[in-house]
C-alpha cells in the first residue's frame, strides 16, 4: 500500500487526458451521433434580407412534397407560444423575439420557416420549394446610425437603443483640472468576430405525447440559462424539459444562444405527433445566424495622465452592437465592468455605456465576452497615451499598473482583484522574448526602412460571475451569487463516480475533475470515473451550471472538491465502524484490491466494494445509527457574493483575475503589406495550476484565437446587411499554417478566493488583439498612424499607408 | 446541406464519358470534384446527371517523352507535388505543392482544375507561362487547343458539351529557363489573394525571353505581355524589374472581394512579380530557392 | 453589394419608335440575356423567366418586371425583382432618350442589388458579370433597333 506522501499531489500534474483516448480516437459521441426511431429532420427556410417585410410565405408546394412531415411558420408558432423572455428592463419587454420570424426579418439569415422531412435531403428540397416574398426596409448595419432611429428594428420599442447607463466613479472633473496631459481619441472600433467550433450546432427535439415532456439532446453550453428560455416560450413547466448534452466540439460561449432553435424542433416534434426532429447546423448556418460575438464602438474619448504619465481619469462613451435580438443581451452591457480600470490604478472614470439593435446576426457571450472589447479599449488608450507623450510602451504600463503588493485591490467599482504581479509577468516575457535583442534589431530594421513594432498586451480573465450583476441591468431579475453542483459517490461494486454538472467542450474537466478527487481519497485519477454534460433529470446542476465564463477551475472543482469531501468523511464513519477503529487511526490508499481504506494500528484494511458492500448489499450488520450514510453525496458550492450596489453600479462581480501578458513583433511587409508576426510570447497567471498542459493548451488555443480575431477574422456586412463572410473562403479561421511558434511562461500568484488557490482561464482575455494592434501600432507610429481598429489585415494596413490624408483621430493638450 | 437529387453514372472510358455528355445534356464530370462537390452542396450547381471519371483506368500518369511532360487529365495535385518528373520544371512543383490544402491535393486534379476555369485556380496562370496544350476529347477523335485558347473566360473553357479534357501537355523549357510561381493565401480553403507566374529564359547575363502571368486579379488568368517586354533581350536590373512590375500592375483587372480590394491586389500582384523574378533569375543561375503558396 | 451600370449610344431611329420598343415587353423582354420566356399580367407589368449566373452554375431565375416610369418619348424605366440561387435580386433600369439628328441618343443607367447568401459566395465576380450580361443586353437593344 503507497503512503498518502507518494500520491496525495495529483493536482499540479500534467496529467494526460482522460478524454484524449476518446476524443482523439474518433470515439467521441457527439449529438449528430445520436440517431433515433423514426427521426425526423429539421432544415430553416432563411432570410435573404437583412431587414424586410414579410409579404407572403407560401409553404404550401413544400408540404406536399413527399416525405415533408410538416412545415412550421413563425406566423404559425406565434399563435401557440409566447414570445422569449427578454434579460433587459422596458424597453426590452417590447421586443418580440420568436424563433422564427414573424411579420418582419431583421438580418440576414433569420429562419423564417422549418421544413421537417423524413430524410435531411428532403428537407432540404422542401426548403428550396417555400415561396416568400419580401418588402425591403432600410437596413441599419451601424450601431452608431442605428442610435438616430430613423430605422427601427423593433417598432413597439420606439427605439434602436435598448440600454443605456452611465458608470461614473471618484472625480473625474478634479483629476481632469489637475491634468498634465489630456489625451483626445475620437474613435477606437472592436471589430465583429466569432468563433468556429469544429461541430456546429446540433439539436435533437421530442415533444414525447405520452408524458408531455420535451426531451432535448443537444450540445448547448448553458443548458440551465437555455432551458429557462424555453419554458416560458413553449408554455411548459420547467421540470418537464429535459436536455442531456454528451460530447461538445467547441462552443465559445456561441452555442450558449442555441435556444431559439431548440424552441423550433420541439414544436415541430410536436406538430409531427411527437417524432423525434433533429436539426444539424450547416456551416454557413453557423457563420451567418448562430451567434457573433460583440461589436464596440468608443467615441470621444478623453484621458487624463500626469506628468509621468500616469493616468488620472478617463471620460468615454461606448455604443455596444448586439445585432438584431438582444438575447443573452443586455448583460453584456454590465459584464465588462467586471475589469472596469483593466489592471490599471487610475481610480476616476467616467463611461457612458449605450447598446443598440441592428440588422446582423445576434449576438452571443463569445470568448473574453464583452471584457476584451472593454481591456482592448484601455489597452488602445495605454499605447496611443504612450506614443503621443513619448513614454516607451513597457515603461508606461509600469507606470500605471496594479501593484503586486495592492492585492487583493478593490476597484473603483467594487470589484476585487483577488491576486496577480503584472510587472513579474512582463519581466518573464520580456527575457523569454529576448527584450532587448529585439529592441536592437527592431532599431536596425528601421534604419533599412522596415516596418517592425513590438507591442505588449496585458490582459485578465474575470472567471466565476456573481449573477447579481445582471440587476445592475435589471434590478427584477431573481438572479445573484453563483453555484455549482457535484455528485460523488461510491458505487453499489464500489467505483468511484464523480458527476458535474459542467458540459465541457474540450477544457478537460473529466481530467481536471478527477485529479482532485483523486487527492482527496489518495487514489490514481484513472480509478475514478467522471460523468460530465448535462442532464436535467441527473440532478447535479445547479441553476448556474454550464461550461463558459471561466469558472470551471473555481465553481466546479470547489463543487467536486466539496463533494469528494463529503464522500471522504462518509468513507470514514463506515470504515471506522468495519475496521473497529477511530476515524484518526484510518489511512487512505490503494492496495491488492484497489483503493482501500487501512486502520494504522491494527494493519487491517477494508476495500471500496467491501465499505459500498455494507451499505448496499450486505446492510444486515450496520447499526442504525450508520444508516444516513448513502456514499452518495451531492455538494452545491456557492460563491460568497453579495447583491451589488444597483443605483452607484458597484460591487464584487467576479470572483477570480487570471492574467495574461503577451507580447509580439510584427513587421508590416514593405511590398505586400502583410502583418508577419516575427516572435510571440505569452505569459499566463492563473493562480494555482491543477494540470499544466491543460492550462497551456488553453493558452495556445486562446492565443490561436485572438491572433485570428486580430488579422484574420472579421464579420463584414455590405450597405444592405449581406454578410460576405458567409464560409470559411471567407471568413478564414485562423489555422495551424497561420501560427506563428508561441513561446509560452507562466507565474502562479494563488487566489485567496479559491479553495486552491486556481482561477478560471478559459477565455485568456483575448490578449493577442491588443498585443497585435499595440504592435502595429508601434510600427506604424512613425508614419503617423494610429491603429483604431482591432481588425488589421494586410489590405486595411495597406489602405492605411495609402491614404493621402492623414486622418488626425488623437490629439494631445499639453498643459505642463 | 445536400445536394439535390442527380442520377450518377461510372464511365468506364473517357470517349464513353464524352458520350454520356452528349447523350445526358444536363451533365457533369466528377475527376476530383473540388469545385463541383461545394457547388452542389451549396445548391449552386444542380446537375441531373453526374459521371464520374474516377474509376477509368490510365488517366492519371506524369510522362516525360520528347522534349515535353505529358499528365493525364486525372492526375491528382499530390502526385504532380510527389513527382520528379513533373519537378523538372520547378514552376509546376512550386504550384503543386501549394494548392489549398493537403486534402485538396490528394482529390483535386489538373485537367479538373482547368475546364473548371475559375478564375483563382493555380494550374492555369502557371501554364500559361510554359507552352501547353489541353488535348479535348469527344467520344469520336480528339483535337489539341492550345491553352490560351482554351481559357475563355471566367468558368468557359473552349470545350464544346459533349467534349472532355484528356491530357495536359507541357514543352519542357530549353536549358537555362527556369520559372517561379507565388501566391498569397489567407488560408487553406481559400483561393489566393493575387498570384504571379514568371518563366525567365535566360542566356548569360541577358533575359532571352520571359512570361509573366497573374492569376486571381481578373476573369482568367492575364498573361503581362508588356512585362515580359520590359524584360526581353534586358539584362535583369532593379530598373527592368521596376518596368515589369509597373507593366504587370497596369494589366491586372482585379476586382474587390474579402481577399482584398482592388489596389491592394493590384499593388499585391506586382510585389509577387517582383519576387518571383527574383527567384526565376536566381533558379536559372542554378540557386535552389523555395517558392509557391504562402500563407499571408 | 449594389452594382451600378450606365452608358450611352446613337441609333438611327426616332425617340418615338425607341419608345415604343422599349416599352412593349414583347419586344423588349426577349432581349434579356438568356431569356427562357415571359407572361404579361398589363400593359406595364409582366414576369420573365431568365437563366442566371454563369457556365454551369446557373439557375432559373422569376424575374418580375413594372415598367415603372413611362413619358413618352423621353424616358422609361423598368424595376424588377426576382429570387434565384436562395437570394433575390432588385434592380432599376432607366433609358433616357434625347433626339439627335435624325435619330436618337439613349442614355441608359441602372442598379442591380443583391441580397442572400448568392452575394456572399459570388463575392467580387457579381460585378464584372453583372455588367457583362448588361453589355449583351444593350448590344442586343441596338442590333434590335437598328
Amino acid at each position: 500500500m503507497s503512503s498518502a506522501e507518494d500520491t496525495n499531489n495529483w493536482v499540479g500534474k500534467s496529467l494526460p487526458r482522460k478524454e484524449e483516448n476518446r476524443l482523439l480516437r474518433g470515439r467521441g459521441k457527439f449529438a449528430d451521433d445520436i440517431k433515433l426511431r423514426a427521426m425526423l429532420y429539421l432544415r430553416f427556410v432563411r432570410s435573404p434580407y437583412a431587414h424586410a417585410r414579410i409579404v407572403s410565405l407560401d409553404t404550401s408546394a413544400a408540404e406536399v412534397l413527399p416525405g415533408v412531415a410538416c412545415v412550421l411558420t413563425g406566423a404559425e408558432i406565434a399563435k401557440t407560444t409566447q414570445p422569449f423572455i427578454e434579460i433587459g428592463p422596458d424597453p426590452f419587454a417590447k421586443i418580440k423575439d420568436y424563433p422564427l420570424a414573424v411579420s418582419k426579418v431583421r438580418y440576414q439569415g433569420e429562419p423564417v420557416a422549418a421544413v421537417v422531412a423524413e430524410s435531411p435531403a428532403e428537407a432540404d428540397d422542401a426548403a428550396e420549394l417555400v415561396q416568400s416574398e419580401y418588402e425591403a426596409l432600410d437596413p441599419v448595419v451601424d450601431a452608431e446610425k442605428a442610435l438616430e432611429d430613423k430605422s427601427l428594428l423593433h417598432e413597439d420599442v420606439g427605439t434602436n437603443r435598448v440600454w443605456n447607463g452611465v458608470f461614473e466613479y471618484g472625480d473625474v472633473e478634479g483629476a481632469f483640472k489637475e491634468a498634465a496631459y489630456v489625451v483626445n481619441i475620437d474613435r477606437l472600433h472592436f471589430h465583429r468576430f466569432s468563433s468556429t467550433p469544429l461541430e456546429n450546432n446540433v439539436v435533437i427535439a421530442q415533444w414525447n405525447p405520452k408524458d408531455e415532456r420535451i426531451y432535448y439532446q443537444c450540445n448547448n453550453s448553458f443548458p440551465s440559462f437555455a432551458i429557462q428560455f424555453l419554458a416560458a416560450h413553449l408554455g411548459v413547466h420547467i421540470d418537464r424539459i429535459r436536455v442531456e448534452t454528451s460530447d461538445i466540439g467547441g462552443s465559445f460561449g456561441i452555442k450558449i444562444t442555441s435556444y431559439p432553435q431548440m424552441a423550433v424542433c420541439a414544436l415541430a416534434s410536436k406538430k409531427a405527433g411527437g417524432r423525434p426532429v433533429k436539426w444539424v447546423e450547416t456551416r454557413s448556418e453557423h457563420i451567418t445566424s448562430s451567434a457573433h460575438g460583440n461589436e464596440r464602438t468608443f467615441r470621444d474619448t478623453r484621458v487624463a495622465l500626469d506628468k509621468n504619465g500616469v493616468i488620472t481619469a478617463l471620460v468615454s462613451r461606448h455604443i455596444d452592437d448586439c445585432g438584431a435580438y438582444p438575447r443573452y443581451e443586455p448583460l453584456g452591457c454590465v459584464i465588462w465592468s467586471q475589469v472596469f480600470p483593466g489592471v490599471y490604478r487610475f481610480k476616476n472614470a467616467r463611461i457612458d455605456f449605450s447598446q443598440a439593435v441592428t440588422n446582423k446576426c445576434p449576438v452571443g457571450p463569445n470568448r473574453g465576452y464583452s471584457r476584451m472589447q472593454h481591456l482592448w479599449f484601455l489597452e488602445r488608450i495605454v499605447d496611443i497615451c504612450a506614443h503621443k507623450i513619448g513614454i516607451a510602451a513597457d515603461e508606461m504600463r509600469l507606470r500605471n499598473y496594479i501593484l503586486p503588493e495592492e492585492f487583493p485591490y478593490t476597484t473603483p467599482n467594487g470589484c476585487v482583484y483577488d491576486s496577480g504581479n503584472y510587472p513579474k509577468m512582463l519581466q518573464v516575457a520580456k527575457s523569454l522574448f529576448g527584450w532587448d535583442d529585439w529592441k536592437i534589431k527592431q532599431a536596425a530594421a528601421r534604419k533599412e526602412g522596415r516596418l517592425i513594432g513590438i507591442g505588449i498586451g496585458t490582459t485578465l480573465d474575470s472567471g466565476t460571475n456573481n449573477f447579481g450583476q445582471s440587476q445592475i441591468v435589471n434590478p427584477f431579475l431573481p438572479y445573484s451569487g453563483n453555484s455549482q453542483g457535484a455528485n460523488c459517490k461510491l458505487d453499489i461494486y464500489g467505483e468511484v463516480v464523480l458527476a458535474v454538472g459542467s458540459c465541457p467542450q474540450g477544457q478537460g474537466h473529466e481530467t481536471t475533475a478527477a485529479q482532485v478527487v483523486a487527492d482527496v481519497l489518495n487514489v490514481h485519477p484513472d480509478l475514478i470515473t467522471v460523468r460530465t454534460g448535462f442532464d436535467t433529470e441527473r440532478n447535479v446542476h445547479t441553476g448556474f451550471s454550464g461550461t463558459y465564463a471561466s469558472q470551471f477551475a473555481v465553481s466546479g472543482l470547489s463543487a467536486v472538491h466539496g463533494a469528494a469531501q463529503k464522500l471522504k468523511s462518509e468513507i470514514k464513519r463506515l470504515a471506522a465502524f468495519a475496521l473497529n477503529t477511530k476515524e484518526d487511526d484510518l489511512e487512505f490508499g490503494s492496495g491488492a484490491q484497489g483503493p482501500e481504506i487501512r486502520a494504522k494500528s491494527s494493519g487491517k484494511s477494508i476495500n471500496y466494494w467491501g465499505l459500498s458492500n455494507l451499505v448496499n448489499a450486505n446492510s444486515a450488520s450496520l447499526p442504525s445509527d450508520l444508516y444516513e450514510i448513502t456514499l452518495n453525496c451531492r455538494y452545491v458550492w456557492r460563491a460568497p457574493f453579495k447583491v451589488p450596489d444597483t443605483k452607484k453600479k458597484y460591487g464584487s462581480l467576479t470572483l477570480t483575475y487570471a492574467s495574461q501578458l503577451h507580447v509580439a513583433v510584427v513587421e508590416v511587409e514593405r511590398d505586400t503589406f502583410i502583418p508577419r508576426i516575427l516572435d510571440y510570447v505569452a505569459v499566463d497567471d492563473c493562480g494555482t495550476v491543477i494540470n499544466p498542459s491543460i492550462v497551456e493548451g488553453q493558452v495556445y488555443g486562446a492565443t490561436a484565437h485572438g491572433i485570428g480575431a486580430a488579422v484574420m477574422e472579421n464579420c463584414v456586412y455590405d450597405a444592405v446587411g449581406n454578410m460576405l463572410t458567409s464560409t470559411f473562403s471567407d471568413y478564414t479561421p485562423i489555422t495551424a499554417m497561420n501560427m506563428p511558434k508561441v513561446k509560452y511562461g507562466h507565474i502562479e500568484t494563488p487566489s485567496p478566493h479559491s479553495y486552491s488557490g486556481a482561477k478560471g482561464m478559459g477565455e485568456g482575455g483575448a490578449a493577442p488583439i491588443h498585443t497585435i494592434s499595440a504592435a502595429l501600432q508601434d510600427a506604424l507610429f512613425a508614419n503617423d498612424i494610429i491603429i483604431e481598429d482591432s481588425f488589421n489585415n494586410a489590405d486595411s494596413l495597406f489602405r492605411a499607408m495609402a491614404a493621402k490624408e492623414i486622418r488626425h483621430v488623437v490629439s494631445i493638450e499639453k498643459r505642463i | 446541406m445536400y445536394p439535390r437529387a442527380f442520377h450518377y453514372h461510372r464511365a468506364g472510358s473517357l470517349r464513353e464519358a464524352a458520350s454520356m455528355l452528349s447523350e445526358f445534356g444536363d451533365a457533369k464530370l466528377l475527376a476530383g470534384g473540388q469545385s463541383l462537390i461545394p457547388l452542389m452542396k451549396l445548391r449552386y450547381a444542380n446537375p441531373s446527371h453526374l459521371v464520374d471519371l474516377n474509376f477509368i483506368e490510365g488517366t492519371s500518369y506524369i510522362k516525360e517523352e520528347s522534349g515535353v511532360l505529358r499528365f493525364g487529365a486525372l492526375t491528382r495535385h499530390a502526385e504532380i507535388e510527389a513527382s520528379t518528373v513533373a519537378g523538372k520544371i520547378p514552376i509546376i512543383h512550386d504550384c503543386a505543392a501549394g494548392i489549398a490544402d493537403v486534402q485538396v491535393r490528394n482529390r483535386g486534379t489538373i485537367g479538373g482544375s482547368l475546364a473548371e476555369a475559375d478564375p483563382s485556380g493555380d494550374w492555369a496562370t502557371v501554364l500559361i507561362t510554359l507552352q501547353t496544350e489541353v488535348r479535348c476529347q469527344k467520344s469520336q477523335g480528339d483535337r489539341r487547343v492550345q491553352l490560351t485558347d482554351f481559357i475563355k473566360d471566367a468558368y468557359t473553357t473552349a470545350l464544346a458539351q459533349d467534349e472532355l479534357v484528356s491530357e495536359v501537355v507541357v514543352k519542357v523549357p530549353p536549358k537555362g529557363s527556369a520559372g517561379a510561381y507565388l501566391a498569397f493565401k489567407r488560408s487553406a480553403p481559400v483561393y489566393p489573394t493575387a498570384s504571379a507566374a514568371v518563366q525567365l529564359t535566360m542566356d548569360g547575363e541577358t533575359c532571352k525571353d520571359a512570361a509573366i502571368a497573374l492569376g486571381c486579379v481578373g476573369l482568367t488568368a492575364i498573361k503581362a505581355k508588356d512585362a515580359e517586354a520590359a524584360l526581353r533581350g534586358q539584362r535583369v536590373t532593379e530598373k527592368t524589374i521596376a518596368a515589369a512590375v509597373e507593366a504587370a500592375r497596369a494589366v491586372a483587372d482585379p476586382q474587390s472581394d474579402m481577399r482584398g480590394s482592388v489596389d491592394y491586389k493590384r499593388m499585391l500582384a506586382g510585389s509577387l512579380v517582383k519576387r518571383a523574378i527574383d527567384i526565376a533569375d536566381r533558379r536559372a543561375r542554378g540557386e535552389q530557392v523555395e517558392a509557391g503558396h504562402i500563407y499571408a | 453589394m449594389a452594382i451600378k451600370f450606365g452608358g450611352e449610344f446613337e441609333i438611327k431611329r426616332t425617340p418615338e419608335d425607341v419608345y415604343d420598343f422599349l416599352t412593349d415587353p414583347n419586344r423588349f423582354a426577349p432581349l434579356l440575356p438568356d431569356f427562357q420566356g415571359m407572361t404579361q399580367q398589363d400593359q406595364t407589368h409582366f414576369t420573365v423567366k431568365v437563366n442566371v449566373g454563369i457556365s454551369y452554375i446557373k439557375g432559373a431565375a422569376d424575374m418580375k418586371m413594372e415598367l415603372s416610369q413611362a413619358e413618352r418619348p423621353k424616358r422609361a424605366q423598368y424595376k424588377g425583382q426576382g429570387s434565384a440561387a436562395g437570394g433575390k435580386v432588385a434592380m432599376t433600369a432607366g433609358f433616357d432618350l434625347v433626339p439627335a439628328g435624325s435619330g436618337t441618343k439613349v442614355v441608359w443607367q441602372g442598379e442591380a442589388q443583391v441580397f442572400g447568401a448568392l452575394a456572399s459566395v459570388a463575392g467580387g465576380l457579381l460585378e464584372p458579370l453583372g455588367k457583362k450580361n448588361v453589355q449583351k443586353l444593350i448590344d442586343g437593344l441596338q442590333t434590335a433597333l437598328s
